[in-house]
């Protein structure tokens, strides 16, 4: 299974919109979640459009907003993996007053990912043993 | 009998569906509910109906567009290709105080547009930029780069502010530019009463903001014997302000139609009229008094819609706007729109025939001698934070315009009765300063302050936004235009704009893409849509520039040959259906000259100039 992780520092003008994301993958070993460390990727049409379904829904951006922004500096990790894993994105929106919230999905689910506030992620994280970030 | 009854007849919908979709629903002619033509849909969308990578599009955005020596950078955005179609990045940069889109295709290398006729106005109107709600539930996944997705899907920006619906596309002129109509096409495509009812749902289930205008069309719907069921079906639904668009031809013939159709719901006609002479308007010149008069008889208010041409109207714009000024009676707008290129059109061509807005606006303010100047025109989203203001008040999602600022600006003009001197709405109402003060009272009621409070502030200060000294007579008399605004801010009584509007002319621009100046970013906004036939609603710049993947593709899905379509009717050829002017006659009427008096001199050609220009243009002529 391949999968993207996105680091992104956006500002956009247009939508009056300031966040920044971060993201860390936990893989299953064992009985316990681990953090793994991907590699860094040049971003193509095929990162785009993974970025545009996992985020497009919540965050209201797609592609052509990190071309546009006033400043996008987009970070693409790429992991390869076959184990069950639960990716982690974390928002912080900066036009909202530093207002935090996560974007998490377990990679082999197959279910839509969850956007959710912090204490509803800390509680979901800790099931899985997964600290929050 | 029109051909939406005879193909609800149990064993004729398999005509609706062509050998490539290879789906058969009998059961759906017999017991036909909204349910099943969803499921139709997805099955026909499921079945190639929706874009595919590699057969319908192609992603190459590995070449990027360099800047040259003079040019300053705008933004980066995506684009497609004027020779392959497929996706590539794009740049729009300013040069020489206009504003270009310039885009890099890997196997076809730089092409060049130009997007703004004028920076300054450009980086004016992008302070007016605002974002929209966008839709809760999107009709289809993101699996396709944008714009192939369509639609609409979690990408899009915009709700839909007005949903345009096909309803035939038979029409009864047959001009030389159209690919459209049924003649051209070679397939008829008329949906039932019913899959129209379907169309008009799915649009209505957007969440948060419903779609709540619709705007008729083809084709020319007025072909359509049902046309009234229609208007009263979408009314039915809830939507609350229905359009209709049309040549306008029909209703001189059959005038008891425009009382009907004004009873069934109609509230505004949106009537093609690229011009005050026949050389510009060869379309309905002649037929456009009677159909005026028409109207007002049955107190229908009309838009006109010009396609703007460098090389054509462009000179006449400012006489468009005294026409609809002279006649505000009937004509309640002008809509301007800069002509989109769409299909192949060489360079040359291109630049003979482009206009932007600022060019378009420049030409209203020159020829009206500065009575409109190009300050007096905003864009669409500075009505945003008036949503966002009833959105604070009322608590609940309003509706909103909210596409690229770049894609359409609007104003209101009046003409005060005693001197004649135009005015715009932003002449006597500090537009700006109104917006911003909303978006500070909408702040404050976000940050828990009393809702009464931010309305009584509201009303405190209103009278400030307005120059009483330059607001004309008839919005003068006992503060009227105080009276207009309390209702639509306190009141939320959207009613009350139509009461502007009869004292106002709506002047509106709207340029549509075309593929040489297409920006993604704009269309990702757009607010204008279509509903397709299997229930995915679709920009409009999407929808038309890529027809072979939208509407086309999705029309013949539902369509009937044109082979058959004539063998039902007994016809042997569309022409039975075509209009015929009889130049004379029209022009020896007394609305004619009551019209075009000091706008248009007949004698200025010949007879057989006249008829010419109607022949060459696909409007036949007779002689009696």
């Amino acid at each position: 299974m391949k999968l993207f992780g996105y680091n992104l520092d956006y500002e956009n003008s247009y939508q009056k919109w300031s966040f920044l994301i971060s993201h860390k993958l936990f893989k299953r070993e064992g009985e316990r979640y681990i953090e793994m460390e991907g590699e860094a990727v040049e971003v193509d049409d095929e990162v785009a459009l993974h970025f545009e379904k996992i985020f497009s829904r919540y965050l209201k951006i797609a592609y052509v907003d990190i071309l546009n922004a006033d400043r996008a500096d987009l970070k693409v990790s790429v992991y390869y993996l076959d184990e069950p894993a639960i990716m982690v994105h974390k928002v912080v929106w900066r036009h909202l007053d530093n207002k935090v919230t996560y974007i998490v999905y377990d990679v082999s689910s197959g279910e839509p990912p969850q956007h959710l506030e912090e204490p509803e992620c800390r509680e979901l994280l800790s099931v899985f043993g997964i600290p929050i970030f | 009998m029109s051909i939406s009854e005879e193909v609800e007849k149990p064993g004729d919908l398999s005509l609706l569906i062509t050998d490539d979709a290879r789906v058969k629903y009998p059961e759906l002619a017999k017991r036909d509910s909204l349910e099943l033509y969803d499921a139709v849909g997805r099955e026909i969308r499921a079945r190639g109906l929706f874009p595919v990578r590699g057969q319908d599009f192609q992603v190459k955005i590995s070449a990027n567009p360099q800047l040259s020596p003079g040019e300053k950078l705008v933004r980066k955005t995506l684009s497609v290709c004027n020779e392959c179609r497929s996706l590539i990045r794009a740049i729009v940069l300013e040069r020489d105080n206009k504003i270009w889109i310039r885009k890099a295709c890997p196997d076809h290398g730089v092409m060049e547009e130009i997007y703004w006729g004028d920076a300054e106005f450009y980086y004016k109107k992008s302070m007016e930029a605002n974002e929209g709600h966008g839709i809760e539930n999107p009709y289809v996944d993101i699996l396709n780069a944008c714009p192939f997705n369509c639609g609409l899907c979690a990408r899009h920006r915009s709700h839909t502010a007005l949903l345009n619906l096909v309803i035939t596309n038979r029409c009864h002129l047959g001009c030389w530019y159209c690919f459209f109509y049924a003649q051209a096409a070679g397939y008829v495509y008329e949906p039932t009463l019913n899959h129209i009812k379907f169309m008009l749902a799915a649009a209505r289930r957007q969440k948060p903001v419903p779609a709540k205008a619709v705007q008729i069309t083809g084709g020319e719907p007025t072909m359509r014997d049902d046309l009234i069921e229609i208007i009263r079906a979408a009314k039915e639904l809830g939507y609350e302000h229905v359009q209709l668009n049309t040549t306008g031809i029909t209703f001189m013939f059959k005038p008891d139609l425009a009382r009907q159709v004004r009873e069934a719901g109609v509230n505004t006609i949106y009537m093609s009229f690229d011009g005050v002479s026949p050389i510009t308007n060869p379309k309905n010149h002649w037929e456009v008094p009677y159909i005026l008069d028409v109207f007002r008889s049955v107190g229908m208010g009309a838009v006109l819609v010009p396609t703007v041409t460098k090389s054509g109207n462009l000179k006449e714009v400012g006489a468009m706007v005294r026409f609809g000024l002279k006649f505000n009676d009937v004509i309640r707008g002008v809509n301007f729109q800069p002509i989109s290129l769409v299909g192949r059109v060489p360079r040359k061509e291109r630049e003979r025939l482009r206009v932007t807005i600022p060019d378009v606006i420049k030409a209203i303010e020159e020829q009206l001698d500065g009575q409109v100047r190009m300050e007096d025109w905003y864009s669409v989203p500075i009505t945003i934070p008036i949503s966002r203001f009833v959105e604070a008040v009322t608590g609940k999602p309003q509706f909103t315009m909210s596409n690229h600022f770049a894609c359409g600006t609007a104003t209101y003009v009046m003409q005060d009765r005693k001197t004649g001197r135009i005015t715009a709405l932003p002449q006597f109402i500090d537009v700006y300063g109104l917006s911003k003060y909303l978006e500070e009272l909408t702040e404050y009621i976000k940050r828990g302050g009393s809702r009464k409070i931010a309305m009584f502030k509201l009303l405190y200060k209103l009278n400030s936004f307005v120059d009483w000294k330059k607001t004309p007579e008839q919005l003068r008399k006992r503060k009227r235009l105080l009276r207009i605004i309390y209702k639509i801010f306190v009141k939320h009584d959207y009613n009350a704009l139509g009461e502007f509007h009869y004292n106002s002319l709506f002047l509106g621009m709207m340029h549509f893409m075309d593929e040489y100046n297409y920006d993604v970013a704009r269309v990702e906004r757009c607010d204008i849509h279509y509903v397709t036939p299997d229930g995915r609603v679709v920009p409009f710049c999407t929808f038309n520039v890529f027809p072979e993947i939208y509407r086309d593709k999705a029309q013949m899905a539902y369509s009937i040959s044109l082979k058959d379509y004539l063998r039902m009717k007994g016809f042997t050829s569309m022409a039975a259906e075509r209009y015929r002017r009889n130049i004379r006659k029209l022009e020896a009427g007394e609305p004619y000259r009551r019209y075009y008096e000091g706008f248009w001199d007949p004698s200025q050609l010949s007879y057989e100039e006249k008829k010419q220009i109607s022949m060459r243009f696909g409007v036949p002529v007779v002689e009696d």
